[in-house]
C-alpha cells in the first residue's frame, strides 16, 4: 500500500506533493507497468512518460479517491500507446538487435525473461489484462476500476471474466510445454 | 451480473506470486526522479520551494531546462563530470522540447521555464531543419492520406508517431548510457541512424555517441566523432556535454 497520504500530498502542491506520490508510487507504478507487457528494456521511458502524465493531472486527482486506481489509469493508457509504437519499433529494430546481439549483458538478457505470470498476462488483451490486473492482483474494486477506465460496470466485470478465463488457459498451455511459450 | 466466480487456486497461487514481484531499486528510481526533474522544470530534489512550486510551477509548463537556463545546466555539467550521464538525460529533454516547440522552419526557439521567465535559446543555423526532416521520414512511416500535405499545415499523427520513436530510440540510448552500457547505446543510437539519418534529434544522437564512444574506451573515435560533431554544429547547445565527455576519465 502506499506510504504517503494522497490527500497531504497533494495539498502540499503540485512540485512538492509530486516527489511524495513519485517516491511512494513509483514501485506500484513500475510493476503495474511490467504486468501490462512493458519490457524492461523500456520500463524507465515508461514509468518516466506515466509521471509526466501525472504530474501535468494532478489537480485534477481527487485525495478522497484512493490514489493507485488512479495512477493505474495512467499507466494503462501510456502503456496502450507505448505497445502501438513498439510493435513497429520491434520490427524495425530486430535486425540491429541481432547484429549487436554480442554487446548484449548478462543483464540485459535477464531483463528479456518473464515469468508464469507475466508470460500468461501477455495472452491476455491489453483493455482486459488491467482489469484483471487491477483487480485480482491489486485488490481493487470494480467499481473504482470502471470509473478510472471510463468503462461501465458491469463492462468491467465483463472483461474480468473473460480475461480470468484467457489466463487460466495461457497458464495450463503454459505449464505443459514446461513454461516455454 | 456482476457476481463473480471465485479464482482458480492456481490462479492465486500465481497472483500471490505476482504481488511480490521486486520493485526497481532505489538508484533507478533516483535516475528516473532526476528525468523527471529536467523534463518537468521542477525543483532540484523536486520538493523543495522554488521555480516548480505553487505559484511559479503549471503541471503543463512547456519543458523547461531543469536550472532554469541552458547556460546554467552545462555550467553544471563542467562542474560535475561524473554525473554527465544523467545531465545527458536532461540536456536530451531540452532538446527535445526545441525541436518540438520549433516553427517549421525555425531559426530560433523559446523555451517557456516553469517560472514566468522566457529564455530565448538560438538553434544553430546548421541544424537540419524540421522541413527537411519530415522529407526524411521513410514512406512506411506514413498513411498515404497523412503525405498528401506537402505544405505544413499539421502533420499530425504521424509527425508525432516519428518524433515519439525518435525519442524512444534517443531514450533507449540514454538509459544505456546511464547504466554505463556504452554498447548498448551505440546499438540503440545506430538504429536511430538507420532509421532517421536526419531526423530531428540527429544532432542529440551525435552527441551522445561520443560520450558512448568514450564509456567503451574508444577515445580516438570518440574524438573523431567529437570533431565531426562540432564542425557540423559550431553553435550546438550540446557542445558543452560533448567536449566534457572527452575530458572525463
Amino acid at each position: 500500500m502506499p506510504n504517503v497520504a494522497p490527500s497531504s500530498a497533494v495539498a502540499a502542491g503540485p512540485a512538492s506533493g509530486f516527489e511524495a506520490i513519485f517516491r511512494a508510487e513509483v514501485g506500484y507504478v513500475w510493476k503495474t507497468l511490467e504486468r501490462l507487457g512493458v519490457p524492461p528494456r523500456d520500463l524507465e521511458d515508461v514509468v518516466h512518460d506515466v509521471f509526466v502524465a501525472v504530474y501535468r493531472h494532478l489537480d485534477d486527482y481527487d485525495p478522497a479517491r484512493p490514489i493507485r486506481p488512479w495512477l493505474c489509469g495512467f499507466a494503462y493508457r501510456v502503456a496502450s500507446d507505448y505497445r502501438r509504437l513498439a510493435r513497429n519499433r520491434y520490427e524495425r529494430v530486430g535486425d540491429d538487435t541481432a547484429l549487436d546481439a554480442a554487446s548484449v549483458t548478462p543483464a540485459h538478457a535477464e531483463m528479456e525473461a518473464r515469468d508464469l505470470a507475466l508470460r500468461a498476462l501477455d495472452a491476455v488483451p491489453l483493455e482486459r489484462r488491467v482489469v484483471l490486473v487491477m483487480h485480482d492482483i491489486d485488490g481493487h474494486s470494480v467499481p473504482d476500476i470502471a470509473s478510472e477506465l471510463s468503462i461501465p460496470v458491469n463492462t468491467a466485470y465483463s472483461r474480468l471474466r473473460l480475461a480470468r478465463q484467457e489466463i487460466r488457459t495461457a497458464v495450463e498451455r503454459l505449464e505443459q510445454v514446461g513454461g516455454n511459450p | 451480473m456482476s457476481e463473480l466466480e471465485p479464482l482458480p487456486p492456481r490462479l492465486s497461487e500465481l497472483f500471490a506470486e505476482e504481488r511480490n514481484r521486486p520493485e526497481p531499486d532505489p538508484a533507478t528510481t533516483d535516475r528516473v526522479f532526476s528525468r523527471l526533474v529536467g523534463t518537468l522544470g521542477l525543483p532540484p530534489g523536486g520538493g523543495g520551494p522554488g521555480g516548480g512550486g505553487d505559484g511559479g510551477g503549471q503541471p503543463g509548463a512547456t519543458v523547461p531546462p531543469p536550472t532554469g537556463t541552458t547556460t546554467g545546466l552545462l555550467a553544471s555539467i563542467a562542474a560535475k563530470p561524473a554525473a554527465i550521464a544523467l545531465t545527458a538525460f536532461a540536456l536530451g529533454a531540452a532538446s527535445t522540447a526545441l525541436v518540438v516547440s520549433q516553427a517549421p522552419t525555425p531559426t530560433r526557439a523559446a523555451i517557456e521555464p516553469a517560472a514566468p521567465r522566457v529564455v530565448v535559446v538560438h538553434v544553430p543555423s546548421s541544424a537540419p531543419s524540421t522541413a527537411k526532416d519530415d522529407d526524411a521520414i521513410e514512406p512506411e512511416d506514413l498513411a498515404p492520406e497523412e503525405k498528401k500535405p506537402a505544405v505544413q499545415v499539421d502533420a499530425g499523427p504521424a509527425r508525432d508517431r516519428s518524433l515519439a520513436r525518435e525519442r524512444a530510440l534517443i531514450s533507449r540510448a540514454r538509459t544505456a548510457l546511464a547504466k554505463r552500457q556504452g554498447d548498448a547505446a551505440l546499438a540503440a543510437l545506430s538504429a536511430h541512424a538507420r532509421e532517421f539519418p536526419s531526423g530531428r534529434l540527429a544532432e542529440e544522437r551525435e552527441s551522445l555517441r561520443v560520450q558512448a564512444l568514450v564509456l567503451r574506451g574508444d577515445d580516438k573515435a570518440a574524438a573523431e566523432e567529437a570533431k565531426k560533431f562540432e564542425k557540423k554544429y559550431p553553435n550546438s547547445l550540446l557542445k558543452g556535454a560533448v567536449e566534457q565527455s572527452l575530458s572525463t576519465p
